[in-house]
């Protein structure tokens, strides 16, 4: 994939990832927003709806009792008024026969006797009297209490036309006088047959003995009087100047009663309202039947099956309000209650549960519906964002797309013009220049290509130039080693009177080993094995110098066996303009070819090996101490002599032979030399034994890279003569 | 041209009764004593009493040698003190063998430094 589409991919899913997050980030944030909002709206509109069903509630419960309170107070007011108005009418009978001389005496129409109209007062003599015949007896009495009569009327006269009603005076002597307003279509009072029988006898009547015991009014239980209807009374006991003389009384049909109290004040509903006396009787209701219906069975209603009715109506006729619910009949109901205090009786009224519960419910469905619309348009609201944001994401994609096709295209523009220019230069064109400036990274690779395509330039041409340089050094130094080779001598004389050989394996081109055999005279020959310090063509120089020095001062002294001169002398004559330290170690020795006398002096190099040609053992020579040539000026050295026996040999060589070296680092070492040159053969050559000791060096290298010049020489004295 | 190394050097320097010993451990060869020279020429310098420790030192080449010689040689000219010490096997055999101690002082250790 190339770079280009990397960076293009790279950018896309960089900002991707990171516009992903914000989105997932921003997403995850609008979702529990949104699941927060509606979790609360939900619970809000709940709670709201319930506190509001509950408020509802509260208040239509409230105002229920606050209804059953007034209507209470009302009917306690008509209840009041009723008793008062009774006790009026018995006081003013009282006040008739207690001042009967303030009356004139009067006859009203005997009922029974005559056709009595509705409203007309009558009087009404009961069966007991009428058979007493004591009529004539009280009969002035009578004239003179039928003067109350027109109070009677009077009275009367306040009920609307259908009220069915009697006002009545009942005397403690037998005699009833009495008003009765008849139902809407009936004229005449009607004079029942019971009235007329010995058992009607309103004296017999337990309120009659109660108001006649106790002196103050009551209010009577539901009875079915003479009249055929459900009626209740309110009775009150009046006075003549013998103490108790009757009783006078409002008696009201039940249903009348209740549509007067309606009228005057307690308003029509349509709610069940009924009255409980203390007994726990409805005597006012208005209803007709079921168990809030008022009737002469005087039902207890503590008495009731439906428990909680039962419980509430003990409440009512302890004279305690309140608003409860109860069930009658397996519905509910909502039953507030509250006291009559004039009368003892309470108050009833019953509403169906769903009419109070209905508002406080609407109310709830109403909040409910609310918190379901708000919960749609905030979903609405949601799922809107969430399509913008996903229209804005492929709008940004889109973009980002297209602005990262361009941006990656832009950036990888240089890396092209550099991939380009480094194939050209890799090519070969090192005179290509990048002509990149985008000041960055790029920029800078570029400019070091350019540095280094100069550098290239000039190392290609430097490499040439030290090339061509090296070459020339090495033919130099081939042919230096070639003129270096070419000193050594390489013509081996074997005259009989001695063996020589020796050979010089440079490790480097120009070693600084050198060998040197020449004849001082016929009789004596001189051998020289030198080893100059460090290689190169510097060693070589001094080389050939010491080499040249050694042979003339070895020409120049007359006196062959004085070695040690020749080296001092040589020495001094190294030691002038050596700036460079340079040394050089030197073994030489004199032969004399006619004695076998070998004279030789060291000059700080490798002790020469004596092999013995008898036992052919090898033994190192002694060698006078004495310092390397070149150092240090007028420095003495040492001659040393020996006899060499014909067949003994003399083994000269460099440090190259005994510290060649294997691959384990081990030298080959003097030890080693020895035992070689002693085990080789007894009648061996110089040239032989230098085979021998090349074969046993190259062993011991076994393969190790040559480090060191390697040179020897052999002479093996012969003295044929 | 090319020429395998048979050994590497290594320095190390301390000071020692007053002496600043140069320590050289491995071999001294043709390829290493040009890098021995520099080394010493700046320790040289930089001291007036300079022992070379050669207790470490495996093989001594006439490149070696010629090194120390030059060591050697700027110590008395510049008045200043330095000894080869503590040489062992082939490099003491070098050493005695070349008369070296004829340009720089040679001793077997360190306990005959003054």
């Amino acid at each position: 994939m190339s770079i280009a589409r990397q960076i293009f991919f790279l950018m896309l899913l960089t900002v991707l990832v990171c516009f992903t997050a914000f989105e997932a980030v921003s997403f995850f944030g609008l979702y529990g927003a949104q699941s927060y909002a509606l979790e609360s709206g939900e619970k809000m509109g709940t709670s709201t709806a319930d506190f509001a069903e509950k408020a509802a509630d509260e208040q239509a419960r409230k105002r229920f009792l606050l209804l059953a309170e007034e209507k209470a107070r009302h009917i306690d007011a008509e209840m009041e008024r009723l008793k008062e108005d009774t006790n009026l009418l018995a006081k003013e009978m009282t006040n008739i026969l207690t001042h009967r001389e303030f009356y004139l005496p009067r006859r009203l129409p005997v009922g029974g006797e005559v056709p009595i109209t509705s409203g007309e007062p009558y009087i009404f003599f009961l069966s007991s009297l009428r058979e007493s015949g004591r009529i004539s007896e009280i009969f002035p009495e009578i004239e003179i209490a039928s003067n109350a009569a027109d109070i009677l009327s009077l009275w009367v006269e306040g009920y609307d036309n259908g009220h069915q009603m009697t006002c009545f005076y009942a005397s403690e002597n037998g005699y009833i006088i009495s008003v009765d307003l008849m139902p809407k279509g009936t004229e005449y009072v009607e004079f029942y047959e019971e009235w007329f029988s010995p058992d009607f006898d309103p004296r017999e009547r337990v309120w009659y003995k109660e108001i006649k015991a106790t002196g103050k009014s009551v209010f009577t239980k539901i009875f079915v009087g003479v009249e055929g209807y459900p009626a209740i009374s309110c009775v009150a006991p009046y006075y003549d100047e013998n103490g108790f003389a009757g009783m006078a009384g409002i008696s009201n049909n039940i249903v009348s009663l209740y549509r007067q109290i309606e009228k005057s004040g307690l308003g029509q509903d349509k709610r069940t309202n009924f009255i409980l006396n203390r007994d726990g009787e409805v005597i006012l209701s208005s209803e007709n039947e079921g168990i809030f219906a008022a009737s002469d069975k005087n039902f207890d209603l503590r008495n009731s099956t439906e428990k909680k009715l039962a419980e509430e109506a003990t409440h009512m006729t302890q004279e305690l309000s309140d608003v409860v619910l109860v069930s009658v009949d397996g519905k509910e109901y909502y039953l507030a209650y509250a006291p009559i205090p004039s009368v003892g009786w309470s108050f009833g009224t019953l509403i169906d549960k769903e009419t109070v519960v209905q508002p406080a419910r609407e109310v709830r469905e109403h909040l409910l519906s609310q918190t379901e619309n708000f919960s749609a348009s905030l979903q609405e609201f949601f799922r809107g964002i969430l399509l913008r944001t996903a229209v804005l994401l492929l709008v940004i994609v889109a973009a980002l797309f297209f602005v990262s096709r361009k941006v990656s295209s832009r950036f990888v523009q240089p890396i092209l013009a550099l991939s380009n220019g480094v194939k050209e230069i890799a090519g070969g064109n090192l005179d290509k220049k990048l002509y990149i400036h985008t000041g960055d990274e790029i920029g800078h690779l570029a400019n070091c290509f350019n540095v280094m395509t100069d550098d290239l330039k000039k190392y290609m041409e430097n490499l040439s130039r030290v090339t061509a340089e090296r070459e020339r050094v090495e033919a130099e130094l081939s042919i230096a080693a070639g003129i270096q080779s070419g000193m050594l001598p390489k013509e081996f004389p074997n005259n009989g009177a001695f063996d020589i050989y020796a050979t010089m394996q440079p490790a480097r081109n120009v070693g600084g080993d050198f060998y040197d055999f020449y004849s001082l005279d016929e009789n004596h020959l001189a051998v020289t094995i030198a080893d100059v310090s460090g290689k190169g063509v510097g060693a070589a120089i001094f080389m050939s110098r010491s080499m040249t020095i050694l042979k003339n001062f070895a020409a120049m002294i007359q006196n062959h066996d004085d070695v040690a001169e020749v080296l001092a002398r040589a020495n001094n004559q190294l030691c002038q303009g050596n700036e460079e330290d340079m040394f050089v170690t030197v073994f030489m020795g004199v032969l004399d070819t006619r004695t076998g006398e070998f004279v030789y002096s060291n000059g700080g190099h490798n002790p020469p090996i004596l092999r013995h040609g008898e036992t052919g053992i090898a033994e190192y020579l002694p060698l006078a101490d004495s310092c390397v040539l070149g150092m240090i000026e007028d420095i003495p050295f040492l001659n040393r002599r020996l006899t060499l026996k014909p067949g003994d040999m003399i083994f000269l060589y460099t440090d190259g032979v005994t510290e060649a070296m294997n691959k384990e680092q081990e030298l080959f070492g003097e030890k080693n030399l020895r035992e070689v040159l002693s085990n080789a053969p007894q009648q061996v050559t110089a040239e032989e034994i230098l085979t021998v000791v090349t074969a046993a060096v190259k062993t011991h290298a076994d393969g190790a890279e040559q480090s060191d010049d390697i040179t020897m020489l052999g002479l093996k004295y012969c003295n044929w003569r | 041209m090319e020429e395998k190394i048979s050994g590497e050097i290594v320095f190390e320097s301390r000071k020692e009764k007053g002496w600043t010993v140069w320590a050289l451990s491995g071999s001294m060869n043709v390829n290493t004593s040009t890098k021995t020279e520099e080394a010493g020429k700046k320790i040289l310098a930089s001291t007036e009493k300079l022992a070379i420790d050669l207790a470490g030192l495996k093989y001594l080449s006439s490149a070696g040698l010629r090194v120390f010689m030059r060591f050697g040689k700027q110590a008395k000219k510049e008045g200043k003190n330095c000894v080869l010490v503590s040489a062992k096997g082939i490099v003491a055999d070098v050493l005695k063998e070349s008369k070296i101690d004829m340009v720089i002082p040679v001793k077997k250790s360190m306990e005959e430094l003054d």
